[in-house]
Formats: C-alpha cells, structure tokens, sequence
C-alpha cells in the first residue's frame, strides 16, 4: 500500500463522498459497539469503586475513621465513580474497529473495514473508490440489530466486578448503621434523628428462653383442664390463649419464631394474679419430656438412676430412723448424707461382721424391715412405665374414635419411639429396679433372720436359768435341752443373718456399681459421639484414603462388630467368658467400645483397640473389674475413651466369686486374641509381585550403573558421523539414505 | 496494456472496475476449459491459475492417477504459451534440463561451442515427479525458477516471460527419490496437495475418458494477458490489518504464538509473505472483489505455508502434519486477534 501524507482530510469525509450509505451504518455500529463498550466498562469500573466504598463502610464498623477523613472518603469515592464514568464516555469505539466488528459479522471480507482504511490513508485512486462503492453497496444489505445485538456484559472482568461489588456490600450489611456508627457527625450535621436500632430477634426473645420452652412442651389437655379449674375469666383468657399456642406448637402448624412471638405478646398481656402463676407452675409440673423438643432419652435414663438411688438412699434414711445408736448408725448416716450406696454397702457389712446385742438385733431388725418396706414402695424406673401406659391409652383411643388427630398421632409414633429406645438402649435400668427388688427380699431376709436370732437367745437364757436351778424336773430339763439346742440353732443363725446382710450389702454394692458404670458409659459414649463428630469433620475427606478400614463410610469411619475371646482366668466347671467388642474405627484411629460380660470368677467388661495394620492410631478402654471397685481409664490421647464393667456372679465360698475380677486389663500382648467375625468387613489384599524388577528397582539399578553421562551435544557429532559411514557402506536404496540423514538433520543440536 | 505503476495510481474507477470485469471473465473462461477435462478440483485449479498468475511456481503433491500431469498439460493447452514436460529419473542430468553446449562448425569451416537450450526455456515447465532426480539436477533448476535465467559456462540466458514451473511428485513412493530441499521448496510459491476425488467426480471421470474422445481446449489466454493480469492484481489494495494479519502468520510459525512453537523447528520466509499477500490479491480480484480480506489470507494459508513451514522431531514423531500446524497457527491468531 502506497504511503500518503497523514489525514489531510478525515475519513469520514472521504467515505461520505463515496459511500454515504457504508458510513451511516457505520456509524451507528459506532454508538452500537460504544454502548456495549460503555457498559462493558461502566460494569467493571463503577463495580470497583462501589466495592470499595462497601469495603470502607464495612471497615468503619470495627475501626471507625477519624471524624475528619469521612468528607475525604466521600469526596474520594464520588470522584473516582466521576473519573471512571467519563473515561469511559469519552473512549469511543474508532470507526475502523466498528467496520471490522460489522465484516466480521456479516462475513464481509473485509469490505467495509478496507473502505475505511483506504479513506484514512487518503487513497483517492480509483481502487479506493471502487472499493467505498462496493462497501456501500454491501452495506445496503445489513441489518445492524441482527449483526451486533445488544448484550450484557460479557467475560470474566464484568462478572468478577460484580461478585467482589456484591461481597462488599454484603459485608458492609447495614450501610445506615456503618453510617450511624463511623459517621456519627454526618448524621448530626444533617439533624437526621435516627430511630434507634431494634435489637436481634434471638436477644429480644432471650427473656422467654427455658420457660417458654417449657411451656411449649405442656400437654395442651393438661392446660385445657387447668383452664376448666380457674375461676377469673381474665386467667381463664389467658390460659386459653396459651393453649392455643400451645396446640399450634405441638400440631406443627407456626415456627418456633412465631411461637415465640405469640408468647412474648401474651407475656406482656399476662394477668397479674397468683392464681395464674399457680397454674403455670401446675402446667410447667405437668410438662412431659417426652414433649420437649429436646427430649434426651440418656438424660431421662440419668433422671431414673437417680430415681432409683434416692429410693434406696430414701429407703436407708427411714430405717435409719430405728437403729440403735452407735458408731454404726454415724456411718450410715454419714453414707447417707454424701448418698454413697457404696458406703451404705459398706456399712452394712461391718454391721453384718459385728456381735450385736439382743437389744440390738431387735432395733437392727425394725431398721431392716423398714428397710425393705421403703424399698417396696419405690418405684424405679418409671419412665417406661408411663410411656407403655401413655401408648396404651392412645391406643385405647384410637380405637374407640376409629382414629387420631394428627397431634395425637404424632405423640403416639413418638411414645412408641421413645420405649422403643429406652427397652434398647436402657436395659440396665430395668435390672437396676430388679436389683432393689432383690436387695428388699435380702433386707427382708436379714430381718427375718434377726428376729429368729432374737427369739433364740430369749429362749435360750431362759432354758439356761430353769436347768441351772433344778426345780422343774424332766419338761425343764427338756426344756433346757431344747434351749439349748435353740442356743445352738440361734449362733448358726446369727450366721445366716451375718450372710444375708452381706448380700444385702454386696447387692447394694452392685447397685451402686452399677450405676457408676453407667454413668461412666454415658459419659464415654457422650465423648465417643463429640469424637466421632470431630472424626467425620476433621478427617471426613482422608476416609477415602483409608483402604485398611473395615467398612468406609463417608465421614472416614467403619464399624467393626467383632466376638472378642478374651484368655480369662477361668476356674474349672465355669463357664468361660463372652464378649463382644465394638469398634468404630476413622482414617487415622480407632474408637473402640466394647463389652464383655463373665460369667464365672471373671466377669466383666473390655474395650480396647489395639493396633491392627493399616490404623495410624488406636485406643483402648478398659477398666479394672468390679473386684474391688470400678473406674475407668483412658489410655490414648485423651480423646478417646471407652467404658469396662465387670460384674463378678462368681458362686465360689462365702461370695469371694469375683476376687480376681477386675485384675484383667485387657493389653494386647496378654488379652483378647480378637478374631475378625463380620464376613462385611474389607480387607486389603496385597497383589503377589512378579519376579522382575519393578519400576522404581530399574531406575535405581539404572541410577546404580549410570545414565548417559555425555551430552546428547557431545555424542552428536560422532554418532552422525558413524551412520553417515555406515551409509557409504551398506547399499541403501537413495531415498532411505536421504531419510537417515534426514533424521539426523532433524536432531540436529541447535 | 497497463504497468503496474499505472495500476496503483492512474487508472480510474471505471478502469478498474472495467479490467476486473474483463480478468473475472477471462479467468471464469479458463477455468470453463479447463473443466473441460479436469474432473472437479476446483480448489486445486483455482490454486494453480493463482500461483501462475502471481507470477510463481507451483509444486503439485498426490499420488499417482490423480491428474496432477493431465491438469498442466490442460493448463498449457489453454494458455498460448509454450509448454515443455521432464520426467525427472535419477539419471537425469542437469543439462539435460537447462540445456548444454555443443561444438557446431560454421560456414567457414571454424567450429564454436554453440548453446543449445534445455526444455526449461519455454513458458510453462512440467517437471514431473521432480523428487526423483538428484539433488544436483533439482538444484540446477534453482536459478532458472528464481532468476529466470539459466548460466551456462561463462553466459546467461534469460528464459522468455512468463515461466513458471508446474512440478509434481508421490508423497508415498519414496524408494528412489530425494526430497526436495528447503531451499528450494521455499522457490514453489504454492504447494497444492492434489486430494482423491470425490464419488461423483469419478463417475464424470469414468464417463469422460470412456466413452468417447477427449475434449479440445481452446487456448484462452495468452503470455502478455497474463502479465497483465499479474500488474493489474499489484495495483489491488489491500488493507492494513489484513497485511497485519498475513506478517503475524508468517511471524507466528517463528515462535511468537505459543500454541505452535513446539512443532516448528523453522518457520516460514518472507517468501510466504510474498505469496500470501499476491495470492490474496489475485483471489480477491478472481472472486469479484476490488480488495483482499482476511478470509483471502486464509484460504491461501496452506498452499503458502505447508512446504515451508520445517516441522520439528516432536511434530514428526506425533505425526503432525504441516496442515495442522497451519490450522492451529490460524486459530491461535484468530484468538489473539478477537482477545
């Protein structure tokens, strides 16, 4: 192309001279791509701008500006939206570029976009008018909208510019409250009385908190029949309204927001009158758990445990009350105010080692036998009572009405539920109530014992009083004999007292035991349920990697059921020992849980977890059996925890069944050759490797012998030099010659 | 008759727009009897009659039976020009081409060495299956195909305007034959790969050579038409972002497009430029249009690069072909262009 002096006229004059129409379209392809353009950049500048003003204002909040640098912030975030605006105003698209965007649309070789450039270089020949004459009259067959239609911004600057503007602003939240707490002055200056801000959902409602809650779990009937018993109509009212909130609580008909609200104004609207508060307090009394929407079946289970030992402790404390004086009454006493069944167990058997006086064993008795009449009034547990019952009267109903509401329903499938868990998950509190049933037999047993014993030694001074003196001929020396046969009989009774009050005192034991143990397993499986949840949160995604885990779920943890057959110290004619261990393993580690019942001079309970291939980590729990007394112990890395029990059954002499329980600790190297029962369970199998060296061997044998030592540079020269003789020799044919030497041109060193 | 002097500067529009008439007729009726024994490849004939008129050589690539011979010769029919054939063998000699000096005695009994010319001193030159001559053979063709002139002994001969160069040769019978070199490759300012043609051109092609005799073609054009048409097609604009593009292709197959560098060992020369932007021209002018566009660059990309681009081991050993090369040069730029 001919070089011309630089635009002596400018193009469009040119164009309009030659192609009017090409340049009308032109130019409103101009203002079209501008347009697009303006947006384009208007998205991306304004967009940065507006973040950072979002971005200030969000700062404000927790580091307020000084007070005079706010007009700056302003006057700066006002300017630069200006700036950017008319910079993006005053860049119009070049009309050669709106004639190149029109060719490329329409596919037009270049016409117009030629056009222009031959104006703008000054081409006056007649190449340049032919062509102007040929642009204008393909211009004449475009239709702009269809070639360059209007679109929104398009690319990743204008939406990355959104995002980060909508962050900002999102961050910045409240920009009134930034302006109140930053701008305070801005505020003032415009004498702008801002109402103060309302405070959280959550914080306004705080006052209602557990009482709302509480009362939210009220049976509507049992409010319903509150309601029937007031006589204000001002209360009644109010209770009713509460019902009703009550009963679209329960029937799932508004939120928990909504309910709080609706009790919140039926607070404010509360009669002040003790009939009510009297009446709430009765509702909140009535206040099934089973209602509550936190209902926890293991709390209930803790709430009947101690139930059932404030029974006994209560028990115990009313037979206390005809026990003679003396160091053994302050000992039961004393295990009575820190309510240690243990020490009671405890005390009862010194009592069951002493020679105790007539005078004595009578008082001793009356303790027992109240003793065992409080035991028979207690009523342990009675959770699962109330719910069998409260299940059987819905089902009583259901029956007569040929069906239930949907408040009922739902309470019936929730009863069901709830016994349901409590018959699975708390078969130990039944037993417990049947180890205070046993301990009343036994109590009643020992009374029953020491009143003998005291029948005897009356009979027996007697006898000794008429033989000493002679006067009563053949029936008083029978009678004496008979005494002192009686005599007799009452030292082996004493005996059998001794022995019943020693299993009274063992089944106190137990019973205590027995609840310590379970407060030790809630409290393991609590931390077992916080491990498992860190397990699946922290190392969720490493589950994958574990391949040696016995069944991988997603959060990186298995379960292993396995039969422990833990080596026992088993006597001869005792039934060896069962166990069943339960493994909840994670990438990284194991948490084991396990039990093992004994049955014999052994018993107990063992987890552990030892190491197995392929886990990093593993912990155990065990505990010393119940010989002597129970614990647990945590062996690991403080976070993993298990639970042991051992209940000694052992029938050996003089209930010494047991005196080697709890010695067991289950170790690895010592206990419990565990063998793998679940058939689900994935193992790795390790692949038989071939007799040839393996990838990594060749390397490093090569590695071993050397690599290339010379550069392919260095060796080059002389390899050509070699195939170019060979060439010469061998009687190639001329074009396979021509393609060595071809290759070696190719890999020529450059 | 017009220089090209006068073609960019002092012809009017209606000059211009009446001598793109008369080439677009001129070039359709070549093209018409040419058809008249060529089966179908259009693009192969558009490409040859571009390279001849761009005042280049063209070097046709198929395998045998495609009718690469048949179409020059057809070409040469049509053109009143002269037309000589080589059958390149590998006991050809160079002078057997360019032609050599005999010891003639003259009238007075004396003898001199007298110049005899070889087949090349004609106007179209079929060497046919040039990659089975020698090197030295091939490379005595070198000057003529650059020069136009052919030095034997101590004197020139210049060969008659227009010369061009129609070679051919099998890129699968490789036994026997010796590739071109670069050098001289880069001379052939197209390189066409002849394609197999298509189901319904062979029914034609059947047709025609079996049922009767061939067709008579009519010379259509002539040597100063076609130099003509070579100075009128100079005088063509082309716009600046369209040369832009053709220097960033031939730029580009040198390393400064990214997508590429690992195939090439050496890009194309400024001869590519040369025969892209004369190519486009030519094209432009043959399709009715006063100026060369993008679109003309492309198309001509392939004939004007393939056989200069020098593939690196890399692309050899991944089978690469320069076509491929050609494609994602195009699409890199193309990238480039609307980023």
């Amino acid at each position: 192309m001919p070089k011309t002096s630089p635009a002596s006229a400018p193009p469009e004059l040119l164009l309009q001279q030659r192609a009017p129409e090409a340049l009308a379209l032109l130019r409103r392809a101009q203002r079209r791509l501008w347009t697009q353009v303006l947006l384009q950049r208007l998205a991306v500048w304004l967009a940065l701008p507006l973040a950072a003003a979002a971005l200030i204002v969000a700062a404000t909040r927790w580091v307020p500006l000084p007070q005079a640098w706010d007009p700056t912030v302003d006057l700066l975030t006002w300017l630069l939206s200006v700036a950017v605006a008319i910079w993006a105003v005053a860049h119009r698209t070049p009309l050669q570029k709106a004639a190149r965007a029109v060719d490329e649309a329409s596919a037009g070789s270049d016409t117009l976009a030629t056009a222009v450039d031959l104006a703008a270089h000054q081409r006056r020949d007649g190449w340049a008018q032919v062509q102007a004459a040929y642009a204008d009259r393909a211009s004449q067959r475009l239709v702009l909208p269809q070639l360059l239609p209007m679109r929104l911004p398009q690319g990743w600057r204008p939406s990355a510019a959104a995002a980060l503007a909508l962050v900002a602003v999102v961050a910045a939240a409240d920009p009134l409250d930034s302006l109140r707490m930053g701008q305070a002055q801005l505020a003032s200056g415009l004498a702008v009385d801002l109402p103060p801000r309302p405070p959280g959902f959550e914080s306004a409602r705080q006052d209602l908190g557990e009482d709302a809650t509480q009362l939210l779990s009220v049976d509507e009937r049992l409010l319903g029949e509150i309601e029937e018993q007031l006589s204000d109509p001002q209360t009644r009212k109010w209770i009713g309204d509460l019902r009703q909130v009550v009963q679209a609580v329960q029937q799932g008909r508004i939120d928990k927001r909504q309910a709080l609200e609706q009790l919140a104004a039926l607070e404010a609207a509360r009669p002040n009158k003790p009939e009510l508060d009297a009446a709430l307090q009765e509702a909140k009394a009535g206040a099934s758990p089973g209602n509550s929407p936190d209902h926890d079946p293991a709390e209930a289970e803790r709430q009947r445990d101690l139930a059932a030992r404030k029974a006994v402790l209560d028990a115990t404390q009313k037979a206390l009350d005809a026990a003679p004086e003396g160091e053994d009454k302050k000992a039961l006493e004393k295990a009575l105010e820190q309510a240690d069944l243990g020490m009671v167990a405890k005390a009862l058997q010194k009592l069951a080692e002493k020679d105790l006086q007539p005078k004595d064993l009578e008082k001793w008795r009356k303790t027992l036998e109240k003793f065992a009449d409080a035991l028979k009034d207690a009523k342990v547990p009675k959770g699962m009572e109330e719910l069998a019952k409260k299940i059987s009267r819905l089902e009583k109903q259901r029956a007569e009405q040929g069906g239930l509401n949907p408040s009922d329903q739902r309470r019936l499938q929730e009863a069901r539920r709830d016994l349901e868990q409590l018959r699975r998950e708390n078969g130990d509190a039944e037993a417990a109530r049947h180890q205070v049933q046993r301990l009343e037999r036994q109590a009643r047993q020992a009374a029953d014992e020491l009143r003998r014993v005291a029948e005897g030694e009356s009979r027996l001074d007697k006898g000794k009083g008429a033989g000493q003196k002679g006067q009563q001929g053949q029936q008083g020396q029978q009678g004496g004999e008979k005494g002192g046969q009686k005599g007799e009989s009452g030292g082996a009774s004493q005996q059998a007292m001794r022995e019943a009050m020693r299993q009274a005192a063992d089944e106190l034991r137990r019973q205590d035991e027995g609840q310590k143990s379970r407060q030790a397993q809630r409290i393991g499986e609590s931390r077992m349920r916080d491990l498992r949840e860190a397990l699946s949160r922290g190392e969720g995604r490493k589950g994958q990697a574990g391949g040696e885990q016995p069944r991988g779920q997603d959060g990186g943890q298995g379960q292993d059921q396995r039969q422990a057959d833990g080596k026992s110290r088993l006597k001869p004619g005792q039934k060896g020992e069962r166990g069943q261990e339960q493994h909840n393993s994670g990438d990284n580690g194991e948490a084991g849980q396990g039990q093992a019942g004994q049955q014999g001079d052994q018993a107990g309970q063992d987890g552990e977890a030892g190491n197995r291939p392929g886990q990093k980590r593993s912990f155990r729990l065990g505990s010393k059996g119940l010989g002597d007394k129970s614990r647990t112990e945590l062996i690991g890395e403080g976070y993993e925890q298990g639970r042991g029990q051992r209940s000694a059954k052992g029938q050996g002499q003089s209930g010494e069944g047991g005196s080697q329980a709890g010695t067991d600790r289950g170790s690895d190297q010592g206990q419990g050759k565990k063998i793998a029962m679940d058939a689900a369970r994935t193992e790795k199998v390790q692949g038989q490797q071939g007799s040839g060296p393996d990838v990594k061997q060749t390397f490093m044998d090569a590695a071993r012998k050397g690599f290339a030592r010379q550069g392919w540079r260095e060796v080059y020269a002389e390899y050509s030099q070699v195939a170019e003789e060979m060439l010469d020799k061998e009687g190639l044919p001329p074009g396979r010659k021509a393609l060595v030497r071809r290759y070696f041109e190719k890999i020529r060193p450059r | 008759m017009i220089t090209p002097e006068q073609a960019h500067t002092e012809l009017t529009a209606a000059q211009v727009q009446q001598k793109m008439a008369w080439m677009a007729e001129r070039l359709q009726t070549l093209r018409t009897e040419l058809a008249k024994v060529v089966v179908g490849q259009h693009e192969v004939i558009e490409a040859v009659i571009l390279g001849m008129l761009g005042g280049g050589h063209v070097l046709l690539e198929g395998v045998p039976g495609l009718g690469k011979t048949l179409l020059v010769r057809t070409l040469a029919q049509a053109l009143h020009l002269d037309f000589a054939r080589v059958q390149f063998t590998p006991d050809l000699k160079a002078s057997d081409v360019l032609g050599t000096q005999v010891l003639m005695e003259d009238e007075r009994g004396g003898r001199q060495l007298v110049f005899q010319p070889g087949p090349i001193f004609t106007h179209v030159l079929l060497a046919d299956e040039i990659n089975r001559a020698t090197p030295k053979t091939q490379s005595a063709l070198l000057e003529a195909m650059q020069e136009r002139s052919v030095t034997i002994g101590t004197k020139t001969h210049r060969i008659a305007a227009p010369f061009f160069v129609l070679a051919t040769q099998n890129p699968l019978e490789m036994e026997g034959t010796y590739p071109l070199p670069e050098a001289q490759l880069d001379r052939f300012l197209f390189k066409i790969e002849v394609p197999f043609p298509k189901p319904e051109e062979l029914h034609e092609i059947v047709a025609r050579t079996t049922s009767g005799p061939m067709a008579q073609i009519e010379p259509v054009l002539s040597g100063p038409e076609i130099l003509e048409i070579h100075d009128f097609a100079m005088g063509c604009p082309i716009a600046r972002h369209v040369v832009d593009y053709a220097v960033q292709l031939v730029h580009g197959s040198h390393g400064s497009l990214p997508g590429v560098q690992k195939w090439l060992r050496a890009g194309a020369s400024p001869r590519a430029l040369q025969a892209l932007v004369m190519g486009a021209k030519l094209r432009a002018l043959m399709h009715g249009r006063p100026a060369a566009s993008i679109d003309d660059i492309k198309a001509l990309a392939k004939p004007a690069l393939r056989h200069r681009l020098l593939l690196s081991f890399d692309a050899e050993a991944d089978r690469v072909r320069p076509d491929q090369v050609v494609d994602q040069l195009i699409s890199e730029l193309d990238r480039r262009v609307k980023g």
